[in-house]
Parts: structure tokens; C-alpha cells; sequence
């Protein structure tokens, strides 16, 4: 940023250079330390993770292993067929993120961009839909999917309700959409084009930021479904990661020493993708997209 | 407010809602094919809302008027579930104390320190990458064990919390095995999983119009009064919905607590959502848990319609703004 | 995830031309919008939804009727006859918790569909889900003919009809009950009659570190010790910061870093059996544990026993498995952080995986009265009340529980043991390397005994009193106060329980 004042004679600490340092300088230590905080969990993870069986249960616990060892990833990566589980995980996933990202966000622009009766009342449905918990919609929804549908131990209940738009990210496109100015709407509809135009060639451009926010929501929502897998799959070759990863944990006893690396192993995934979608939030294509 | 001024902005139907009487007598053809695409375009919500949530939520509403077991056919008991929870269940009370507290207690400090992690994350410094995804991390995991992990964090004996009180001669507190500590200790847990919340702040932030910044600095605002004055109402449909969200999401909280604490000690950590979990599989209680279900939705419920009651002072929207 | 944002980009855009079109036309195109990405990838998927859209009507009605509906049917019985006249293979499905296909079990199995093309066996497995999973399928009347669920969750079930009674099934089959460990069964029968059949139990015994029993010099505990045998030990073993132990007068009982106990009644109360009936006290008031009794004075003596132990001796942790008191969460024997610990069988095998020292185990202490306890946890099959297939499905039981695939299914696993004794013996031969006094485990099959209560409200009353007897160990509240608040609690639970499940009848 700049400042306003070249007139008058400037101290050192005034000077644009000294200032921006010092500000990157408070920067970098405001980003470090909580991300020290953020980051010892996930040091003990790995140190688990890479240590010999025994040394795991160990007390007082060993910080770092001084022989590391790929044991737990061999062993854990042997306990189940992980290739297949992460083939069906993938499936799911994809289908339901292209699912709910279309829906949802071509609902969102509804609810954001036009008007129709009863629109303040759906609305507050589709809100609603959102406040009641799973617990107890979990056992009507089973028999619907089970009994009516006749879905037991299919895709299908993972991933077809998300072809109908996700109430959270109705709202999320909603909220966004909701700040594009109105004049970008108002020129292309008098050029002729429909809504359903002006959402996808206007409104879907604009929102690249949150459109990769919410791909990667989506997809971390998908990928990391317990609840879902866990009833309705029921066999053990349409297995999902996170239903591999219940191999470890028992009523008795948790085999941390082979649930750490797995669980390192199974968020490479959402990591890489964290990573891709990162240049989208960087991009700054909305402020491109508003000088037209 | 905004920079960007429609020449045309009257007769246009924005975002706010009038009653339907009048706008129909004043409805143009261009209005009429407006609430065409509407219908057409939120059908995919609707279908899907008759199809998979409308009957399993009209069925738990009715659930909770009965005594069901689920295995045998369910008892109608009218509102006894519900005259049981107010007035005779004491347990009740307090498990709805602890989702208030938990949720003032997370949901306020969680959009403070997500809006506070966007905006240095916003910086156009060396690294950043780096450090947005650490402050994710958190929320690209997910399972019990790391649950566990954070838990173990909170150790009394070994954790690096009591360690480094200890190294300044503080005694640190039982944490999650004391009454007075495990609510706290969840909320701080929560706020590991703020990344979501930050990341939705991040892609706002990029979406807030430059000129706006540059005509403010033109007229000689300063960092302070950017911010005061674009950053937070620009951002503050995006706060709205965190913060409705936030509350829906904490007030049905549920895994934390069944990991770590399971309810205790002392039922300090027994939230509604656990509460609930516990009536229907674990004491055989669906119609009970059916109607704890309901006095928490319609609790979210009047909050949510408060909340947009209020919007209205707080929440500026670009197109709105332009009605007035 | 490019790809998907290219694909969706490009399907939006062909479908947002700046026409003007009217609505039907739109309407067409917006289903073509949501297939096209979908089409490209799987098939089946676009099939889904066309009956979606088909079912639509009637699907809102049934669900709401479903629930109101009632869902289990009366027995059903088959005449002996109809059963020899079929011709197709009758299809039974199978519920099962998850098993690597490669695991005995599935090995077993796969013999058995081999050996009986008659019928063609569908496993259904849990993963782990069976809190959830079985309650659903139960209130949608889809349980799979034969279900192996924990016997800890059974008896509610049981007493309410969701399983079918096997008693007439079992004599006409000439089965040999005899030949199960008697306590095995207990979670499975109601009012003298069988309702499941045990397949797996794991015993309670107790274990110890021979390497802490070296260091401190004591001998190793026989089968013949007492309960008092094990406390003194434990008080010797009990270690402080220094290293002094619990019968040192200089012993400080705040920083104590090894226990030579693990636990005691009150932090788990559901094994509370096993610690108070050996000194003569069942806190079960009737003979179906339908009410409890902690205050007679035997049980409150006992209790105090217990209580003195824990904090005055300080000799056992009252919260054990935590980390709270250990600082290491998980079993506190597992990390030798205790020199004798209660365990079930299965911990055989977490212990060849990861215990760093030396160790064995001995069969529970005596009480006073000479009697010892073990706790089962067990799990067995049941068939679902409305199995069209009853009778199959009874034979599919009686093959799964037969002595020959119980030794394949168990064999050199030492997680848990099967019921038999015509087959535990044999899949304990089988471990490599075995526990040197592996017979302990044995003798304690013979007179262990499942959780109580177990029945209505069981899991309530656990979860609502556990606060009050932890209390009560850890002497911050009197045994005599405490227990009897956690009994008039554990009483109005039980009989409300009782009440609700009595007005359906």
C-alpha cells in the first residue's frame, strides 16, 4: 500500500521499503506461530506413523523414532485392498461433486438473481432441511434408499441425492452470487440472453474462488463420508478409504500404529487437490471479470 | 456503497422479496419469464426435496409423537416425548446449556480467527501456499484418530499444553476429565477446524472489487478505515452465511465429544446432537430422540429467523443496495 | 478436477446460448445438462435416474406409511414338506461385520457354499456399523436372514421380537447345546428359550508383566491366588516418582508412575460383576437383572474394599484406559504402565503385536468365599424374525457353529475363542507362540458369564451412573452415598424401560 505523505521530510522507519519489510516481517511471524500450533498434531501423526510397532505404545512416548521404519505402511497397506477401495472412493466422489456443484450452484443463482412466489418460504425450507439432524432422519432415509429404492449396497444413495442441490452450498452460491453487482445481469439480459445463460456464461465465470472452494468442500464431504458407506455398502469390493480406515479402530482397541499411516495415506488425495484448487482462490478472476 | 452504478435500477426485481399480491398486478412479461426460470431453476432442489428429504423428515416428526423401539410397531403417545423432555427429563436442561455454551463458544471465536487467518493468508508473500495449506490441514483429515490426536494434546500428564504450562510453573487442569475444562477443550479443537470457514473468507476476499480499495486510498482512507469501511460490509453477506451455518452446524455437534469425552465427565460435554445419537441407538428410543430432534430444529429455526431479521441492519448485498 | 470444471464450463455454455427459448424447450434441456457429464463415465447412473423420476409419487407416500407401519410379522413356519419340493437354491443372506476375503471365515465359507449348492449364501458386512447398520435394517424389516451381532446388544432386540425363538428349530435338529460353555449362551436366551446361537467369546483373565514381577522381586501369581493375594502385589508394585512402593510409609501417592493394578468396579461399570461377586456380592435383584442392588452390606464392604484400594492404597487408577491418571491413552498394560491388568482373550493378540516386555496370564483371583468370576463378551448368530427361510436359515447356523468351521474360523488368530468345547482347546493349540499358562483361559470359559444387566435400559443406566461410582472410587464422594444414588438412578431407568417395552404387549 502507499502513502500519502511525500512532502514531508521522511525518518527512516517512514520509508517505504523499511515499512514493507517490517510488515512482511510481522507477517511471517503471525503465519508461523499458529501454524506451529496447527502443525504438532500432525508431526505426532507422522512420527506414529513411521515408528516400529513396539515403540508406538511406548511410555513416556518417543517423539521421534530413531529408526524409522515403513513397516506400518506395508503392514497397513496389506491389511485391506486399498487400490480397490480408493477406485470406489474416487467413483462416488467424482460423480457427486459434479453433481451437487451443478445443482447447487444453478439454484443458488435462482434463489440470488430472480423472483417467483413463495421464493422467501422455499428458501427458509431448504434452510430448514439443513437444521434437522441426521440421527434421526438416518432411519426413514435408510428405508426409503433400502426398501423403496431397493439401493442397499449401491452407489446410489452416495451419490445420486447430491444431483439435487446441497442446502449449504445453495446458500454459499447464494450468498456469492448475491454480490456480483446487478448491472453485469441486467446488460446481458437486454443483449437477450437467458438466466440460465447470464448464470452460466456471466455468473459461473465470476465466481471461480468460490466454485473451487466449493468443489473442494464437495469433495473432502464425499471423500471423507463415513455414515453414508457404513450403511449402505455391503460388500466389502464396493468398500470406500474411510471404511478401510474403521479396520483399524475396534471397540477394544485401536491399531494406532497402522491407523496413522493409512490415515496420512488416505488424505494425499485431499491434499493434492487442496494444492490444484490452490491457483483458482489466488486467481483473482472476479476482478478481471468485473471491468467488462 | 458500490461503485458500479446501473443506469436503469427501478421496475428491476432484486433479491428482496415483496408480497406476491403486488408484484403480480405490476409484472411485466420480462418479470413473468423471470419466475419461469426461477421455478425451473431451483427444480432440481425441489424434486430432490420431495424425493429424499421431505418423507424422512415429515417421518421423524411424526416419530416424535410415538414410543418406538424399532422393532416393534411405534406407540402414539402425542406429545408425552416431548412433555417428558421440558418438564421431567433433567438431563434435558443441561444438555441444552452445553450446546448454547458450545456453540457461543465456538462460532463467534471461530469466525473471528477464520476472518483473521483469510485476511493474512490474502497477503501476497513468499510461501503462502505453504501456509494456507497448513492451516487446512486439519480439515482435509477427518476420522477418530485424529480426534484422538488433538486429544492427546490435552493430556494431563503428557500433553504438550500441561508440558509448557508446567515449564512456567503453572499446574495445568485435567482438561478433558475435568467438568469445568472438557467444553472449553472442544471448543479450542474447534477452532483447529476452522480452514473451511477461512477458506470461504479467502475466496470472498477475492472476490471484493479492487476499484473499490483504489477510489477509498484516492480519498485518502487509511489500512484501518479500508477495512472497517469495504473489507468488513463487502465480506459480510459471506459472515451471514458462516454464521447461520455455524450455528446449525454447532448446535448438532457430535463426533468431538463421542471420540473424546463421550458425553462426560459429569455429562459437561453431553451436547444435543449426543444426546440425541444416544436415545436412538444406544437406549432404544427413537420416538424420545425424534423429539429432542425437533426442539433443537425448532430452536435453530427461530435463531435462523432472527438472525435474518437482523441481517438486515448488518448484511449488505450488492444488488440490494442499489434498490434502496 | 479440471477436467470436471472444463466439463461443466463447456456443457453450461452450449446450453446458455443467448437464445430466448420458451420454457418446455428449457425443461428438456436442463435434464439433458445433468446427464451429459454423467453418461460420459458410467451408465448405470442415468438408468437411476429415470426410474427416480418414474417412482416419484408414490415414494412420498410410502415413506411416511412406513414408519407408522408395523414391520416385524408373526413366525413364519414352513411345512417340512414345501422345503424338500423346492428346486431352486434358496438365496440366504448373511450379515457379518467386515472380513478380508482372504480371512478363514470367508475361506470356511466359501467350503460351505461348495458343499451346499442348495443354497446361494449373500454376505451382507458391516463395517463396523452394527450400531447403526442393524436398527436400521430391523425398523425397515430388511435384516438379512442370518445376522452375527454382539451379544451385548441382543437381549432388547431379543425381547421385543426382532429375532426369531430358535428352541423349535433346535430340538427337531437334535443340537447339542451341551457342547457350548454355559455362560456363552446367556445373552442369547429369554425365557428359557434360545434366540441366537454363541460363535465367539473372549474370556476375561487376568495378565501381568513378568518383567515389573522380576524388578520388584515378587513371585509370579498362581491360579490359586485371592483377590487380597493380587491387592498386596499390586500395593508392592505400585511405584512413585522415587521409586518407593505403596507399602513404603514415604510413598507419594500423588505422583505415582506405575500402578500395580489397572481398574476396579467403578470406572467400568459394566464389568462390576467380575471385581464384586467372587466376595459374595450380585448387585442383580432378580433373576433377569431387571433391578439392581447396590446397598445390601455385603456389596457396599465390597465396594469399600474396592474404593480403599483405589485411593487410599492407590494401588489401581481409577480411570485407566483415558491417559487421564497414565498420560498415555489406550490399555495401560499394553504400555507397562501396569504390572497386572484384567483383560479379555483378544488381548492375546494385541499383545504379540506390540508389548515391548515379557508376560503372561493366570486365571481372576479367588473371593473369600473361594468363588471366581471371568467376564464374557460374546457374539452369535440370530435369525431375523421375518426370514422367509427359517429353516435354512437354522442350518446355515448349525453349519457355521459346527466344531470343524469354528477350527477353521478361529485357528491361530488369538483375537477371540469360539463357544465350543469341542473346538476352543483345538484353536488354542494353534497359537503360536501360546501364553505359557494358556489353560488358564480355559478353566476361566467354564464359569465366566456376559455383562448384567444387559436387558432394557442397560446401556442407560451405564452410561447414567458411571460418574457417581467413579466418584465413589475415587473417594470424593462416600460408597455408601454414591451407590445409592446410582441405584435409585439405575432403578427408575430400568423400570421405565421396563414399562415402556410392557405397553406394547
Amino acid at each position: 500500500m502507499t502513502s500519502l505523505a511525500t512532502y514531508k521530510p521522511v525518518s527512516w522507519y517512514q520509508r517505504k521499503s523499511v515499512r514493507q519489510t517490517a510488515r512482511k516481517i510481522i507477517d511471517y511471524l503471525l503465519l508461523i506461530l499458529p501454524s506451529i500450533l496447527f502443525l504438532i498434531p500432525f508431526f505426532w501423526m507422522l512420527s506414529t506413523a513411521f515408528k516400529p510397532p513396539k515403540m508406538v505404545y511406548l511410555d513416556p512416548p518417543v517423539w521421534i523414532p530413531n529408526t524409522p521404519s515403513l513397516q506400518n505402511f506395508i503392514e497397513g497397506w496389506n491389511y485391506v485392498p486399498w487400490p480397490k477401495f480408493y477406485r470406489n472412493t474416487i467413483l462416488i466422489t467424482l460423480f457427486s461433486v459434479i453433481g451437487s456443484l451443478g445443482s447447487s450452484a444453478m439454484v443458488g443463482f435462482a434463489f440470488a438473481s430472480l423472483n417467483g412466489r413463495g421464493k422467501n418460504f422455499l428458501f427458509t425450507l431448504l434452510l430448514a432441511t439443513m437444521m434437522v439432524p441426521g440421527a434421526v432422519t438416518l432411519i426413514p432415509t435408510f428405508i426409503l434408499f433400502t426398501k423403496v429404492f431397493k439401493w442397499m449396497d449401491t452407489y446410489f444413495p452416495l451419490i445420486v441425492p447430491h444431483f439435487f442441490a446441497s442446502p449449504f452450498f445453495v446458500f454459499l452460491f447464494r450468498q456469492f452470487f448475491r454480490s456480483i453487482p446487478r448491472d453485469l445481469y441486467d446488460s446481458a439480459e437486454i443483449d437477450g440472453c437467458s438466466p440460465f445463460g447470464i448464470f452460466t456464461r456471466i455468473a459461473v465465470p465470476l465466481s471461480g474462488p468460490i466454485v473451487a472452494t466449493a468443489s473442494l468442500f464437495l469433495f473432502l464431504g464425499s471423500w471423507n463420508d463415513l455414515m453414508g458407506p457404513l450403511i449402505y455398502l455391503a460388500s466389502s469390493e464396493k468398500f470406500t478409504v474411510t471404511l478401510g480406515l474403521t479396520a483399524f479402530t475396534g471397540l477394544y482397541f485401536a491399531r494406532l500404529h497402522l491407523l496413522m499411516p493409512m490415515s496420512i495415506v488416505a488424505m494425499l488425495p485431499s491434499l493434492v487437490l487442496f494444492f490444484l484448487a490452490q491457483k483458482y482462490f489466488v486467481r483473482g478472476i472476479v476482478t478481471t471479470g468485473l471491468k467488462f | 456503497m458500490s461503485s458500479t452504478v446501473s443506469l436503469e435500477q427501478t421496475g428491476r426485481i432484486a433479491g428482496k422479496a415483496q408480497t406476491a399480491g403486488k408484484r403480480r398486478e405490476r409484472m411485466g412479461p420480462l418479470a413473468r419469464r423471470r419466475e419461469r426460470w426461477f421455478y425451473l431453476m431451483i427444480s432440481p432442489w425441489i424434486v430432490g426435496f420431495i424425493l429424499f428429504s421431505g418423507g424422512p423428515i415429515i417421518a421423524s416428526a411424526a416419530i416424535s409423537f410415538t414410543r418406538w423401539s424399532l422393532v416393534q410397531s411405534p406407540d402414539w403417545i402425542a406429545l408425552g416425548n416431548y412433555t417428558y423432555a421440558l418438564f421431567e427429563d433433567d438431563l434435558f436442561w443441561k444438555v441444552i446449556k452445553n450446546t448454547i455454551y458450545y456453540s457461543l463458544g465456538s462460532v463467534p471465536s471461530g469466525l473471528v480467527v477464520a476472518f483473521a487467518l483469510a485476511l493474512l493468508l490474502n497477503e501476497k508473500v513468499r510461501g503462502i501456499n505453504f501456509f494456507r495449506t497448513i492451516f487446512f490441514l486439519p480439515s482435509v483429515v477427518s476420522g477418530v484418530g485424529v480426534i484422538l490426536l488433538f486429544g492427546w494434546i490435552f493430556n494431563p500428564r503428557f500433553g504438550l499444553i500441561n508440558g509448557m504450562l508446567a515449564r512456567v510453573g503453572i499446574k495445568g487442569p485435567g482438561w478433558l476429565y475435568d467438568p469445568h475444562w472438557a467444553m472449553p477443550v472442544l471448543i479450542i479443537l474447534s477452532l483447529y477446524g476452522v480452514g473451511g470457514t477461512m477458506l470461504i473468507y479467502l475466496a470472498g476476499l477475492q472476490g471484493v472489487p479492487q476499484e473499490l480499495y483504489e477510489a477509498a486510498e484516492m480519498d485518502g482512507a487509511g489500512t484501518w478505515a479500508r477495512f472497517r469501511h469495504i473489507t468488513v460490509p463487502v465480506l459480510s453477506p459471506v459472515t451471514f452465511l458462516l454464521l447461520v451455518t455455524g450455528i446449525i452446524g454447532t448446535f448438532q455437534v457430535f463426533t468431538p465429544a463421542y471420540v473424546l469425552t463421550n458425553g462426560g465427565p459429569e455429562f459437561s460435554t453431553t451436547t444435543i446432537g449426543l444426546s440425541i445419537y444416544f436415545n436412538a441407538f444406544q437406549y432404544n428410543k427413537m420416538g424420545y430422540a425424534a423429539s429432542q430432534a425437533w426442539l433443537l430444529f425448532a430452536t435453530i429455526l427461530v435463531l435462523t429467523l432472527v438472525q435474518f431479521r437482523l441481517s438486515k441492519r448488518w448484511v449488505h448485498y450488492e444488488q440490494e443496495d442499489r434498490v434502496k | 478436477m479440471r477436467k470436471v470444471f472444463t466439463v461443466l464450463l463447456v456443457v453450461g455454455v452450449l446450453l446458455g446460448a443467448c437464445a430466448t427459448p420458451t420454457p418446455q424447450i428449457i425443461k428438456e434441456t436442463v435434464v439433458v445438462k445433468e446427464t451429459v457429464p454423467v453418461e460420459k463415465v458410467i451408465k448405470e447412473t442415468v438408468t437411476v435416474k429415470e426410474t427416480v423420476v418414474v417412482k416419484e409419487t408414490r415414494v412420498v407416500e410410502k415413506a411416511v406409511t412406513q414408519v407408522v407401519e408395523k414391520v416385524v410379522t408373526a413366525t413364519p413356519s414352513i411345512p417340512e414338506e414345501e422345503l424338500a419340493t423346492r428346486d431352486k437354491p434358496v438365496t440366504l443372506r448373511i450379515g457379518i461385520s467386515a472380513q478380508p476375503p482372504d480371512s478363514p471365515f470367508r475361506k470356511a465359507l466359501n467350503d460351505l457354499q461348495a458343499r451346499h449348492p442348495e443354497w446361494r449364501i449373500v454376505v451382507e458386512e458391516m463395517a463396523g456399523g452394527e450400531m447403526q447398520r442393524v436398527p436400521a435394517q430391523i425398523a425397515a424389516g430388511t435384516l438379512p436372514d442370518v445376522v452375527r451381532i454382539t451379544g451385548l446388544s441382543a437381549q432388547p432386540w431379543i425381547r421385543q421380537g426382532a429375532f426369531l425363538n430358535l428352541q423349535p428349530l433346535m430340538t427337531s435338529a437334535r443340537y447339542d447345546v451341551t457342547d457350548f460353555y454355559p455362560g456363552t449362551a446367556d445373552e442369547f436366551r429369554f425365557q428359557g428359550a434360545f434366540y441366537g446361537v454363541p460363535a465367539a467369546v473372549g474370556a476375561e483373565v487376568i495378565y501381568y508383566n513378568i518383567d515389573l514381577f522380576d524388578k520388584a522381586k515378587i513371585p509370579y501369581p498362581t491360579d490359586n491366588w485371592t483377590w487380597e493375594d493380587l491387592r498386596a502385589m499390586a500395593r508392592k508394585l505400585t511405584l512413585d516418582k522415587s521409586g518407593k512402593n505403596a507399602d513404603d510409609p514415604a510413598f507419594d501417592g500423588n505422583n505415582v508412575v506405575q500402578w500395580g493394578y489397572n481398574t476396579n468396579p467403578g470406572a467400568i461399570a459394566a464389568w462390576a460383576h467380575f471385581y464384586v461377586e467372587p466376595f459374595g456380592c450380585d448387585y442383580c435383584a432378580n433373576e433377569d437383572c431387571t433391578r439392581l442392588k447396590f446397598t445390601s452390606d455385603v456389596c457396599l464392604n465390597t465396594l469399600q474394599w474396592w474404593a480403599d484400594f483405589t485411593s487410599k492404597d492407590k494401588a489401581t487408577l481409577y480411570d485407566p484406559y483415558s491417559g487421564k491418571q497414565t498420560g498415555t491413552p489406550g490399555d495401560p498394560f499394553l504400555s507397562g504402565k501396569v504390572a497386572i491388568g484384567n483383560n479379555g482373550f483378544f488381548a492375546v493378540a494385541q499383545l504379540k503385536e506390540v508389548a515391548s516386555f515379557k508376560w503372561d496370564i493366570v486365571q481372576p483371583p479367588k473371593g473369600p468365599t473361594g468363588k471366581r468370576v471371568s467376564v464374557f463378551s460374546t457374539n452369535g448368530y440370530v435369525i431375523a424374525a421375518n426370514s422367509k427361510h427359517p429353516r435354512e436359515a437354522w442350518r446355515l447356523i448349525e453349519e457355521l457353529t459346527s466344531p470343524d468351521f469354528m477350527k477353521a474360523e478361529f485357528a491361530a488368530r488369538g483375537g477371540a475363542l469360539p463357544s465350543r468345547r469341542s473346538a476352543a482347546p483345538v484353536v488354542l493349540a494353534t497359537l503360536q507362540p501360546p501364553p505359557a499358562n494358556i489353560k488358564a483361559v480355559l478353566a476361566a470359559l467354564e464359569y465366566g458369564h456376559p455383562f448384567r444387566p444387559n436387558s432394557f435400559g442397560a446401556f442407560e443406566v451405564y452410561g447414567k451412573i458411571i460418574g457417581l461410582t467413579n466418584a465413589a472410587m475415587k473417594g470424593e464422594r462416600p460408597v455408601k452415598d454414591a451407590y445409592a444414588e446410582a441405584e435409585k438412578i439405575a432403578n427408575d431407568i430400568l423400570i421405565k424401560a421396563e414399562q415402556d417395552a410392557a405397553q406394547k404387549k
